[in-house]
């Protein structure tokens, strides 16, 4: 029973619907890949799931329970963590702050928060030297490190990261993906939401395509990586 | 005489500060404020004298249940005025506070009465002489305590984990609320602090200037002319801003006139709104598409 | 329905007097109209550009003192002594405008409760000039019944006023202003301009209505003048009905006899006002008049088209939009462009050419900095580094409304419709653009502002009709679907007559077949020679099939350029979409 499930879940700003109909699932111990173009309405599932909107239709469960429709603060505490597009850092406070509001959402059966510092900073070393800065002042691959350590400090049952190498540079991008293997190895549930396909699809176990609010493929991500239809997904199929 | 105008500026003008944080509070956390800081300002003297002056009890307990009240009552605003409107970008917050507050002084007018009550306290009873200036023993205590409030809300805010969930609601609610960030009950919080702050500047000024249910109009006031000064957003700015009003306020009225104090004082406000429209120490906003 | 309402109104005006000889009922009648007058002029403030005041007992005492010190110092006569209470307040309001709408909202509701308060002061203090709390006496002074005929016409006429206001291009452009001020400037209006004039407007209002105030009593003192006068002042208002033309009058009568059937509850005045307040705002947003009319009432649509110009009308095909540029200057020019927010670069050494003709698409993965491209061209942005020229000028740093008045027209990505008007009405603001006329004219309706206002409105329903909106002209635009805001969208900027039309997105939201009726309408606009189109879109197909240049951002730099096709196959682009196989 310990998985999230989204199903026929429908999402509109005003009019205007953007996700129609989507259903998908993350199993514990998976990590599990949503690939598509810009506006294909990723970022809009993953903060429908983590409560920051509201679905129009459609159920979101996590573990049995049904959490679609509750406020984010709520679904944060049931195990869900979002590191959201953008990164959401409080720039005002320091790295360790920023972390330690990360570990508001946990369970207190986890025990001493100091441990979970320790393995996020383990993770991303270069967030140690800097503990006692102002987040603000970090770089924005270091953000994006700090955004995941963040998460990590929840002890979520399912880590939500929307697109972690957005406006990173080729070379952070490899070592983000890196992390997201070493997490995956480390046993945490991961639903990657990335318009990097190729890099997205060498490490997710399952890949869903959304393409203009509508999930177009779905299988074990090794077929998915073959079929040429993500290549029209993203470009388009050049009728000039 | 410039000492003691310098003494009675610093007395006000923390006091102002004091108020005016409590603008700063809401607004760094709900992009809302309330309308009607000043009617708190009133309604914690009204409470306090009320319970200590009329009905004879001891001062701490008064004084405790007097900040009780003042929370609810900053917390009643944001549940009635403020949360109804929250996403709205109609500024109909700002007229529901606005409403609430007037529904207060009527009710102050009713339970209390129309007329200025004294406070009697023992700090007011005989003034101290220093060096041919005289002073009443609360006006030195109103900076003192004035100044130790905001240097605790400071500390609240940067030292206390409940501090940082504010702060991250005020940064960007939507990320705060991915943390596990209750933020509607955070706002509410902000409220209680902003209105409990508004409420203490009241019960410390009870003495100096009497209790009325009008008394706290032009303080709110003035304390939103100097959150302007100081930047809406920047508390240090709000406090300095707070003493530099007081004093020049009171050197305007001791060497011009009284009435001269209100026209230097909102000229003030307009020269700072045309040349530094976020504040002296604020920073500009940026815009956003 | 609604004439009718105003017939009986003005009916019960002109009957009033001979129904009744007791001063008491024509006195309460005059500050019914005294408060109309105010209201009105609130209603253009609050009610057209959405800013609040709480200082209008400010400008209604301005006007009551300045008439009365005109009559009584001065000796100047009645109406010369009126004019100047209206000249000071309107004076002194532009300035506290002026200042004050520096800052947006609340710092306007709050400065002008300080200004109420400010002004009170002064009257109590300057005792020499005001008489101080006891006020001024002997003010010259008519015998009520004629003071009736003259507030009743001075409040039908704030309330001509306001109506000829609303239905000319100010009057949309201060509702455009409200609905959105970013899309309001992108069709060369100042937001801060406008809101200055209906400040102003609204202090007049109030100068004059206190300067009747002043002839009516014959005597006047700082009590009249109160913030709780200013807040009464906008309770009516909000209990009338914000932005309803007949709201001032409908709040005005309810707040006048309203005390005097409760005359036993004086004391719980405040709790009352407060209540009703709430009451307002919680529960009829449009006020008593809209609870009693609900507004959007679906209208015959066909009437709009039928009603359509004819082939004399100013509409017709539009003209190209200018002559060609000879040579090889590009339209706009985008050189070595940089900015970055809070340390972070957002964009770095753009550069970009787009030549007078045809469409040039601007692509890239999220976060590439293609939107922040167009907020810095069009002005809403400040470039850190590099050059922005259009047609030879150099327009970087510019606000949005001087970009837009040069022929820089744009969409934005979540649709900006102006929701406080009709869908002819929202391509009128950009049929006007910064040209708004004579305010005078419009105030008064005059036959040359009339006769431009049909110009206008047929110019817009041709377009509209060219774009298969023209049923739906007379709609709502609240009233359109997410799909067609758009093309409302894009029409109203094809209105302002642009040399250069940027589009953010355009086909975010749309159906697949709307996607394939704006990749008929884009080319269309190309082969009828209409303005250089710069084209941000995700949807590839529609940039592969209409372009005739793109452009790929990513990261903030340029790493393509070129033709649909080479920028397809470019194994760059690919991977900048991708990712690179790991």
């Amino acid at each position: 029973m310990s998985a999230l499930s989204v199903s026929d879940l429908s999402v509109a700003y005003g009019a205007a619907a953007v996700l129609h109909g989507v259903s998908l699932e993350v199993r514990a111990g998976e990590i599990v890949t949503v690939i598509g173009g810009n506006g294909a309405g990723k970022t809009t599932l993953l903060k429908t799931v983590a409560g920051v909107l509201r679905p129009a239709s459609g159920q979101i469960t996590v573990a049995g329970q049904a959490v679609g429709g509750r406020p984010s603060w709520e679904v944060a505490r049931r195990g869900v963590a979002l590191v959201p597009e953008g990164r959401g850092i409080f720039g005002d406070q320091t790295v360790r702050d920023n972390l330690l509001l990360g570990a508001l959402a946990r369970s207190p059966a986890h025990g001493a928060i100091a441990g979970d510092l320790e393995r996020a900073l383990g993770h991303f070393p270069a967030l140690r030297e800097r503990l006692d800065q102002p987040a603000g002042g970090l770089s924005g691959g270091q953000q994006q490190m700090l955004a995941v350590a963040r998460g990590l400090m929840a002890r979520p049952r399912f880590l939500l990261l929307d697109e972690p190498s957005l406006g990173l540079a080729p070379i952070l991008v490899r070592e983000i993906f890196a992390v997201i293997a070493r997490l995956r190895d480390d046993g945490v549930t991961i639903l990657l939401v990335e318009q990097m396909a190729a890099q997205a699809l060498a490490l997710a176990d399952r890949a869903y395509v959304l393409e203009r609010g509508r999930v177009t493929l779905a299988g074990p991500a090794a077929e998915i990586r073959e079929n040429p239809g993500v290549v029209r997904a993203y470009l388009g199929s050049g009728r000039r | 005489m410039l000492v003691q105008l310098l003494v009675t500026g610093l007395a006000l003008g923390s006091m102002y500060g004091l108020v005016a944080l409590g603008y700063h509070i809401t607004w760094a956390t709900s992009r809302t404020m309330n309308f009607s800081q000043g009617h708190a300002v009133m309604v914690g003297a009204v409470v306090a004298w009320t319970l200590v002056v009329a009905l004879g009890w001891p001062l701490p307990a008064g004084l405790l249940v007097t900040l009780a009240a003042l929370a609810g009552f900053g917390a009643l605003i944001e549940r009635v005025a403020v949360r109804p409107f929250f996403r709205s970008a109609s500024p109909a917050w700002l007229l529901s506070t606005i409403a609430c507050g007037i529904i207060a002084e009527n009710v102050a007018q009713l339970l209390f009465g129309k007329d200025a009550r004294a406070f009697p306290s023992s700090l007011t009873q005989r003034p101290i002489l220093v060096g041919g200036a005289g002073f009443y023993p609360q006006e030195l205590l109103i900076p003192v305590v004035g100044l130790a409030l905001m240097a605790l809300v400071q500390l609240f805010y940067h030292r206390t984990p409940y501090g940082r969930q504010l702060k991250a609601v005020a940064w960007n609610a939507e990320a705060a609320g991915l943390m596990g960030i209750n933020v509607p009950r955070a706002v509410m919080a902000a409220y209680a602090l902003s209105t409990l702050l508004a409420g203490v500047a009241g019960v410390l000024l009870a003495p100096l200037l009497n209790v009325a249910p009008t008394m706290g109009t032009i303080i709110g006031l003035k304390a939103f002319a100097v959150a302007i000064i100081g930047g809406l957003g920047s508390a240090p700015g709000i406090v300095l801003a707070g003493l530099g009003y007081g004093v020049l306020e009171a050197v305007v009225a001791g060497y011009v006139s009284t009435g001269a104090r209100e026209i230097v004082g909102f000229a003030l406000v307009i020269a700072v709104l045309v040349a530094r429209p976020w504040g002296l120490l604020g920073e500009p906003p940026a815009r956003r598409v | 329905m609604a004439r009718l309402g105003w017939a009986a109104v003005a009916v019960a005006a002109l009957a009033l007097p001979a129904l009744t000889g007791n001063t008491y009922y024509l006195y309460l009648a005059c500050s019914i109209g005294l408060l109309t007058i105010v209201t009105a002029g609130l209603n253009v403030l609050a009610g057209f550009t959405g800013q609040i005041s709480l200082g209008h007992a400010g400008f209604y005492a301005l006007g009551a003192y300045g008439a009365a010190l005109a009559a009584t110092r001065l000796g100047w006569p009645l109406w010369a002594a009126g004019a100047a209470g209206v000249l000071v307040a309107a004076l002194v309001g532009a300035a506290v405008a002026a200042a004050a709408l520096r800052v947006s909202g609340p710092y306007l509701a709050m400065v002008t409760i300080a200004f109420g308060i400010i002004v009170e002061h002064v009257l109590v203090e300057w005792v020499s000039v005001t008489g101080g709390p006891g006020g001024i006496f002997n003010i010259p002074k008519l015998p009520v019944g004629r003071t009736y005929w003259l507030i009743a016409a001075a409040a039908a006429l704030a309330l001509w006023l306001t109506a000829n206001l609303r239905a000319s291009a100010w009057g949309r452009a201060l509702l455009a202003v409200k609905s959105s001020e970013v899309a309001a400037e992108s069709l060369g209006l100042s937001a801060y301009f406008l809101r200055i004039v209906a400040f102003t407007i609204s202090a007049a209002f109030a100068g004059l209505a206190g300067g009747l105030f002043a002839l009516l009593n014959g005597y006047i003192s700082p009590d009249s003048f109160t913030l709780q006068t200013s807040i009464v002042f906008l309770l009516a208002l909000l209990f009338g009905g914000l932005g309803r033309l007949a709201g001032p009058l409908a709040g005005s009568v309810a707040l006048t006899l309203l005390p005097e059937f409760l005359t036993g509850l004086a004391d719980y005045r405040l709790i009352l006002y407060g209540s009703l307040l709430l009451v307002s705002i919680y529960g009829l947003p449009a006020g008593v008049v809209g609870a009693l009319a609900p507004r959007a009432r679906p209208r015959r649509s066909a009437d709009g088209a039928a009603n359509g110009p004819g082939p004399d009308a100013a509409g017709g095909p539009r003209p190209t939009a200018a002559p060609a540029v000879i040579g090889s200057a590009p339209l706009l020019g985008v050189e070595r462009l940089g900015v970055s927010f809070g340390g972070v670069v957002a964009l770095a050494e753009v550069t970009l050419a787009v030549p007078s003709h045809g469409i040039t698409a601007v692509i890239g993965p999220n976060g590439a900095g293609k939107t922040t491209l167009l907020n810095l061209i069009t002005g809403y942005y400040r470039p850190g580094a590099g050059q922005i020229r259009f047609a030879g000028e150099s327009i970087a740093g510019r606000p949005p409304y001087a970009v837009a008045r040069l022929g820089v027209a744009r969409t934005f990505q979540t649709a900006q419709a102006f929701d406080d008007l009709t869908v002819v009405e929202n391509v009128m603001v950009g049929v006007a653009g910064a040209r708004l006329g004579g305010l005078a004219g419009a105030l008064l309706g005059m036959p040359g502002a009339r006769r431009r206002e049909r110009e206008m409105r047929g110019v817009a329903l041709t377009l509209l009709a060219t774009l298969g909106l023209g049923a739906r002209a007379l709609e709502p635009a609240t009233a359109l679907p997410a799909g067609l805001q758009r093309w409302l969208e894009i029409a109203r900027a094809l209105a302002t007559r642009p040399r250069l039309l940027l589009l953010d997105e355009p086909a975010a939201g749309l159906s697949p077949a709307e996607i394939e009726e704006l990749d008929r309408r884009l080319t269309a606009l190309r082969e009828q020679g209409g303005p250089a189109i710069v084209l941000v879109e995700h949807h590839m197909e529609l940039v592969m099939a209409v372009s005739d240049r793109v452009s790929v951002l990513d990261y903030g730099r340029v790493i393509a350029a070129g033709s649909p096709g080479a920028v397809r196959a470019n194994p760059a682009v690919i991977e900048a979409y991708l990712g690179a196989p790991a």
